[in-house]
């Protein structure tokens, strides 16, 4: 009988662990895969709190007031850039001026968080649903490319950084190639581009650029520029590492990419079977 | 009721410590020094397991809501907290440590100390980066990676310590 007691003792103490474990891991590997979890991150209720006072110590360090009034100029230039309007009619370009219509449209927001050292890696940005971000969006900065808006509550949104794994998003050279943007958890100082065909020529020192298919980055922005290329083994293409334009380690501010007339391209393209 | 009250205050204040000072370090290799490690390991001895299990869950969750790791925390330090006890009678000295009733106050064997934290605390960084990256390529990175932070987390829970017994001792004269 009392062996019965002290096995049944035992085997609780491991249910309670399987059942802990369980819950867990599975809400680890739901996140793994490009599904939302509203909770238990840094988007919400407590946590941003805590994030909060963490942002409000740590800006003394910063030139808030400067950084601002850059942001700022930066912004107002940045929506007047050829890059963020469209044209309105292929054939009458003579008269520029008033022949291009703002395409894309941009929310600045201040970083609280980044991370570097992970496999993926997410940014955590002060500017939500309240200001117009939604899930999907593209994000950049004043140095180029960041990665995109992986989840938003109301004041704040995670971005996945480009330092993630199948972060996929397609970059080209100046030429027109075009290839993608792998990461393996490695070194947080280079990114992968796979897909490059290895008979285009290559320096080191070459920027490759977003590809602006998709509607969630305009045309243009820099990603970062060729550090080595190599041929990759068993395939017709190069085999290049990418020194982003980012400063991951310190970035400081971001600007959500709003691509006005996404409606409409995405229900356009929906009708592709 | 004073040490439930003791131990609520240090849990806050750990992961606190844990957000604010030690995930802002920025080390080589991408080694993060899991602070917050010591609440688990310095709750008495004979503790109720369950419980011990719970509170674990409950750091866990905290330190992931901050850290975005969904889950990977817990994971983790709920395995660590599994072990605990094993680990614990397993280096068990001939003498007996059970009168003991918590680690950090005086007289505990250095040398044990060395062998059962370290080895809990190994486990916990191996399950915790293998269970981070899940795949096989790349294995002897990961072990690198997982001995070196938990080198690292080691003595700097280690250092802690001896400064906290210090303090403590001196109180009580």
């Amino acid at each position: 009988m009392r062996n019965l007691k002290y096995l049944f003792r035992n085997s609780i103490v491991f249910l309670i662990f399987s059942v802990l474990q369980i819950f867990s891991l599975s809400i680890f590997f739901k996140s793994q895969t490009y599904q939302h979890l509203s909770f238990l991150n840094s988007t919400s209720g407590l946590s941003n709190t805590v994030l909060g006072w963490q942002y409000a110590y740590k800006r003394y360090f910063n030139l808030e007031g400067e950084n601002q009034k850059i942001k700022k100029n930066y912004l107002a230039l940045l929506q007047k850039s050829p890059q963020s309007f469209i044209k309105i009619s292929a054939f009458e370009t003579r008269i520029e001026d008033t022949l291009y219509k703002q395409e894309y449209a941009y929310i600045a927001g201040n970083v609280l968080r980044s991370t570097t050292h992970k496999s993926d890696n997410y940014i955590t940005a002060n500017i939500g649903k309240k200001q117009g971000v939604k899930r999907g969006m593209g994000v950049i900065n004043h140095d180029g490319l960041v990665g995109y808006v992986y989840e938003v509550s109301n004041h704040y949104c995670l971005i996945k950084s480009l330092l993630s794994q199948n972060i996929n998003i397609d970059v080209a050279l100046d030429s027109g190639q075009f290839g993608f943007l792998k990461w393996f958890g490695k070194n947080p100082k280079y990114i992968q581009v796979s897909g490059i065909p290895n008979d285009t020529e290559l320096k080191k020192g070459i920027a490759l650029r977003t590809r602006g298919t998709g509607g969630i980055f305009p045309r243009g922005i820099l990603v970062g520029k060729v550090h080595t290329f190599n041929f990759a083994e068993g395939e017709s293409n190069w085999d290049i590492q990418l020194k982003p334009s980012v400063d991951f380690r310190s970035i400081k501010s971001v600007y959500v990419v709003k691509h006005l007339n996404k409606q409409e391209l995405d229900d356009l393209e929906s009708r592709i079977e | 009721m004073i040490t439930f009250f003791k131990y609520l205050i240090f849990f806050l204040a750990i992961i606190l410590v844990q957000s604010f000072v030690f995930d802002n370090l920025v080390l080589p290799m991408g080694i993060v020094v899991m602070f917050y490690l010591i609440f688990i390991l310095n709750l008495p001895f004979n503790m109720n397991k369950i419980l011990l299990l719970l509170l674990a869950f409950g750091i866990g969750l905290s330190i992931d809501g901050i850290n975005d790791t969904y889950g990977l925390h817990t994971s983790s330090v709920v395995f660590m907290a599994y072990m605990r006890d094993k680990v614990f009678k397993f280096f068990e000295p001939v003498s007996g440590f059970y009168e003991n009733k918590s680690l950090s106050h005086d007289s505990i064997p250095l040398f044990w100390y060395v062998k059962s934290f370290g080895s809990l605390i190994l486990l916990f960084s191996v399950w915790f980066y293998f269970m981070s990256v899940f795949r096989i390529s790349g294995f002897w990175f990961t072990l690198q990676k997982a001995l070196l932070s938990s080198i690292t987390t080691f003595f700097i829970i280690f250092i802690i310590q001896i400064l906290l017994r210090r303090k403590g001792s001196k109180d009580e004269k």
